[in-house]
């Protein structure tokens, strides 16, 4: 056992009162905390992590590698680079017929490395030009992530919007999830009012503050989440923070996925920044990237939702768009 | 006079010793226990085990049965023949490796799972009654087309080993970390077949990060291979890292090595990416051991809360979350001490007993459905 355990008091009876529900999601969500602080303070871990991922390009098939198409490439290259080491002997005529295999075996294997070569730089050119062009396509429809950390994060939904929303939620028979809920204090207002409700966010520090304070809250990204969910089973989806930014094909089919999510008489609701109270870099660099409530009210009105926009007061948010599925 | 029902279950491999083949014979016993006339046939029986199964190309001449269930884990020759009785067939899925995980490794394995996932799509049409032995197998079925008034889940009926053999009895561990003088503080174990969905590369990359955290660990790989290109990668891998001293695979053992393993570990890790349930996690709850798994396929449910799960569920699996989990539990004992006490309660629940009372709610309504 380790040093550091042994030195360690043994757990007492009151150490375990921390075996309730919340337990296991406390812990998760403390070690990806702890995860992501040494990954940004700790160099080794990230070398360590390149390393496993070149020798396993050494070790596996191609196929096993995953789609590392650099690391591939690397291990093709060094492949074709054949070291020929035929014996050669000492008894006389011995030492030329085995030189003359060693140059006939040198010959073969470079026309066939050569060979070899010519084809991988073939597909290396493919890919290369795949490669472009996609970074082509990324950025005419705009998904540069680099765009992401040049802005102001989008703030999750503060308390305030949990106080507005509790009377539109309460008679939810499901659960209602919170979509980049930050430190949750929206649905710690919601949990106040009475509506079973829970967030998930990919900050797993923000999380691991909120449930210190008691929230219900678990680490994840919000979108892959969602989209996991089995059709028509939440009462309501609250989508806020950087789940409402994103190119507009992006945003509507975020849509898509919360209405599936949810069932009928369920809701979904979009807390939307306020476009006209963004700085002039940020509006400059956010074009295209977000909805203001009226049109994430239309687009949910062409979903069949019937639709209700709640003005807020808050500096920075616009009108809450609450939905109804039929 | 009510006649005794008839009950003929059916399955690729019937061995004492895996999974399938201990629920197979758990089956058997309990359907006997509830009155019913049992048989088992294979396409192929172990010889620890020929008194209890028979050849199924011989089930055709004898007298018909009321009930077929079909264990289905790989595709099989017996699966077509079973679809083609016209008795009532109940399937009891233990889920098949998607073919995609054998391709680059073992093509010829690949091509019969993928034949397996072809036959499970016709045998989930053709079934009267299925039996997951979990949530996530029973999703696969649904989405299948099966209805969830034909799917019940009850768990896979095992020799729960904590409770079977006696403790400190093992050799295992005294193996690895006694006479052998790669001797190292803590110890990681894992066991399952050495197979690439199951990620043992994985495992060392854990360890790599495991032990760049300063920790003096070492990697216990139990279970028999499944590829052998994929044992020579992992251990070219582990070499390639300078982690060869560190990496033990101790492929197939003895019921009293795997004892002593468990008895051994510090760590139960799983980085698995598909289980249809996940014995081995239950035996290391048993044990006493705690675990930290990769939260995929069926193995968040089996562990019920009771292990540390990161990742996982559509998010990415990373090494170093895996680590600083698996670095968490060694050092902080009351979340050792937490999951320990958690995980003797879920292994109770899996155990033998409860999943016996399961199963038997199960079996009952379709016993009573054959006419007397």
């Amino acid at each position: 056992m380790s040093d550091s355990e042994s030195d360690s008091p043994p757990p007492t009876p009151a150490d375990h009162a921390d075996l309730d529900d919340h337990f296991a999601a406390r812990i998760q969500a403390e070690v990806m905390a702890a995860a992501e602080r040494r990954r940004r303070e700790d160099v080794r871990l990230a070398r360590v992590e390149r390393e496993i991922e070149r020798v396993w390009a050494d070790v596996a098939p191609p196929g096993a590698v995953g789609s590392r198409e650099e690391l591939l490439l690397d291990r093709v290259d060094r492949l074709s680079l054949i070291d020929v080491d035929a014996p050669i002997g000492e008894r006389p005529g011995i030492r030329q017929v085995k030189g003359a295999i060693r140059k006939g075996t040198y010959w073969y294997l470079r026309y066939m490395s050569d060979q070899l070569n010519a084809l991988h730089n073939v597909h290396a050119r493919l890919l290369r030009r795949m490669d472009e062009r996609l970074a082509g396509l990324e950025a005419a429809v705009g998904l540069d992530a680099r765009i992401e950390t040049l802005v102001a994060a989008a703030a999750p939904p503060g308390a305030a919007i949990g106080r507005l929303l509790a009377p539109r939620l309460a008679g939810a028979d499901r659960p209602v999830v919170v979509a980049d809920c930050g430190r949750g204090e929206c649905v710690a207002a919601l949990q106040a009012a009475g509506v079973a409700c829970f967030g998930v966010d990919v900050d797993a520090e923000a999380v691991l503050r909120g449930i210190d304070d008691g929230v219900d809250l678990r680490v994840g990204d919000a979108a892959v989440e969602l989209a996991a969910v089995e059709a028509g089973t939440l009462g309501a989806v609250v989508l806020g923070g950087r789940l409402q930014r994103g190119t507009l094909s992006t945003l509507l089919a975020r849509l898509d996925v919360a209405v599936a999510a949810v069932a009928p008489g369920g809701a979904v609701v979009v807390v939307p920044e306020d476009t006209a109270a963004r700085t002039g870099i940020d509006a400059e660099l956010l074009v295209g990237r977000s909805m203001s409530s009226g049109a994430w009210a239309r687009a949910m009105t062409a979903a069949g939702l019937d639709v209700e926009l709640v003005d807020t007061g808050e500096h920075g948010v616009d009108a809450i768009v609450v939905a109804r599925r039929p | 006079m009510t006649r005794r029902p008839v009950v003929h279950q059916f399955t690729a491999v019937l061995a004492g010793r895996d999974a399938v083949g201990q629920h197979t014979l758990a089956v058997d016993d309990l359907l006997r226990e509830m009155g019913a006339d049992t048989e088992i046939f294979a396409a192929h029986v172990h010889p620890e085990v020929r008194d209890r199964g028979r050849d199924f190309r011989d089930h055709a001449s004898g007298p018909a049965p009321d009930l077929i269930i079909y264990q289905a884990s790989t595709g099989s020759p017996v699966a077509d023949y079973v679809m083609a009785r016209p008795e009532t067939l109940v399937l009891n899925y233990h889920n098949m490796t998607p073919a995609e995980f054998f391709d680059p490794w073992e093509p010829a394995v690949a091509a019969e799972l993928d034949h397996g996932r072809r036959q499970l799509a016709r045998l989930a049409r053709r079934a009267d009654h299925a039996i997951a032995v979990s949530r996530y197998n029973a999703d696969e079925l649904l989405a299948l087309g099966m209805t969830p008034s034909s799917v019940s889940v009850s768990p896979v009926l095992f020799v729960p080993l904590w409770e079977s053999v006696d403790r400190g009895g093992g050799v295992g561990g005294e193996k690895v970390w006694g006479s052998d003088p790669r001797t190292f503080s803590v110890m990681l174990l894992f066991v399952g077949r050495l197979s690439p969905n199951k990620c043992q590369q994985d495992l060392v990359g854990v360890l790599a990060g495991v032990v760049a955290l300063g920790v003096d660990a070492g990697l216990v790989l139990v279970g028999g291979v499944s590829s052998s290109g994929f044992v020579d990668a992992v251990v070219g891998l582990a070499e390639g890292l300078g982690l060869g001293d560190r990496v033990v695979v101790a492929g197939s053992v003895s019921e009293a090595e795997l004892v002593g393993f468990y008895e051994a570990a510090d760590v139960f890790v799983s980085v698995s990416e598909h289980e249809g349930f996940c014995v081995p996690v239950v035996e290391a709850l048993g044990f006493g051991v705690p675990v930290v798994a990769f939260g995929a396929a069926a193995v968040p449910e089996t562990l019920g809360g009771a292990g540390l799960v990161v990742g996982g569920d559509g998010g990415e699996k990373s090494l170093g979350v895996v680590a600083e989990a698996v670095v968490r539990v060694l050092s902080d004992p009351v979340v050792r001490e937490g999951l320990v006490v958690r995980g003797r309660v879920r292994a109770r629940e899996l155990g033998l007993v409860a999943s016996r009372v399961s199963m038997r709610a199960v079996l009952q309504p379709l016993l009573d459905g054959i006419d007397p």
